[in-house]
């Protein structure tokens, strides 16, 4: 875990949440979705 | 959307990239596509963009879409890079010009477009997305698609390295991993495999790729987003 330049905003988060909820991702199901501006250091899965 | 937005679609001429073209299209972006059979500049015209026909592995081609995209609008937003299908084979019977091959389908495609369109995106204030068609293949590999996991999983190295260098810039790159889905003839023995018991649609894959376009997924960079009805396993 590194620190990202800036930290994300709510509004950021709640997108995130709200795209994988809709019926728009019906074919998305087991994926765990990072919301962290790279600041990850693995290659994510 | 107060300002134009514009997205280059490489390898849209049909499939999961002539359906990210739509959508995009649909959210209100300028669309310019390259494909190699000419459907691309077909749909383009439909969609009132900009189509040109040519190959992701030529420089020359795809300099030639960026450079008429710069021209037009002046600006770069989101490049979607779709691949067609590399060589498949026992996977020591694959030649070394199968695997070379198979760098190009799916490696080389998203290296050649992002080297072209970062410069275009560095000069703009709000950055830009690039959105990469991978495979549910990548991390787990399986006989039925070799070079597409071994180069997939090298393109999901490649957007951890690219995101380590230019999040700050709000130059943000992604890759989706679908699964099976409807743009492809559907065969029984594979559906069964799918937990949620059905292919996916091309339109379900293209809402994924429009929201890693937008300034929806703002923070969202480096990820490999599996789009598949559950069929991989690994947590």
């Amino acid at each position: 875990m590194r620190f990202p330049k800036s930290s994300g905003g709510p509004d950021e988060d709640a997108n995130a949440v709200v795209s994988p909820a809709s019926p728009a991702a019906g074919f998305i199901g087991g994926a765990n979705l990072i919301v962290g501006g790279a600041a990850m250091s693995l290659v994510q899965i | 959307m107060t300002e134009t937005k514009v997205a280059l679609v490489v390898g849209g001429g049909s499939g999961m990239g002539a359906g990210a073209a739509r959508k995009l299209a649909d959210d209100g972006f300028e669309v310019a596509i390259l494909s190699s059979s000419g459907k691309g500049e077909a749909l383009a015209d439909e969609l009132g963009g900009l189509g040109v026909t040519g190959s992701n592995r030529s420089n020359d081609d795809l300099t030639k879409l960026v450079d008429a995209a710069v021209e037009r609008w002046g600006r770069i937003d989101a490049v979607v890079s779709s691949a067609g299908h590399g060589p498949k084979g026992p996977v020591l019977e694959l030649t070394d010009a199968d695997w070379h091959d198979g760098m190009e389908f799916y490696l080389l495609n998203v290296v050649r477009i992002a080297r072209l369109a970062t410069p275009v995106m560095l000069e703009q204030e709000n950055g830009g997305a690039f959105v990469n068609i991978s495979t549910y293949a990548a991390f787990e590999p399986e006989e039925l698609f070799p070079t597409s996991g071994v180069f997939r999983s090298g393109l999901a190295a490649f957007t951890k390295l690219f995101t380590d260098k230019y999040a700050a810039d709000n130059i943000r790159m992604n890759n989706v991993l679908p699964g099976f889905i409807d743009s492809l003839p559907e065969k029984e023995d594979r559906r069964s495999r799918i937990p949620m018991g059905r292919y996916g649609r091309t339109d379900e894959v293209s809402e994924l790729i429009a929201f890693l376009a937008s300034d929806k997924s703002s923070y969202i960079t480096g990820q490999n987003i599996r789009i598949d009805g559950g069929i991989t396993r690994s947590v």
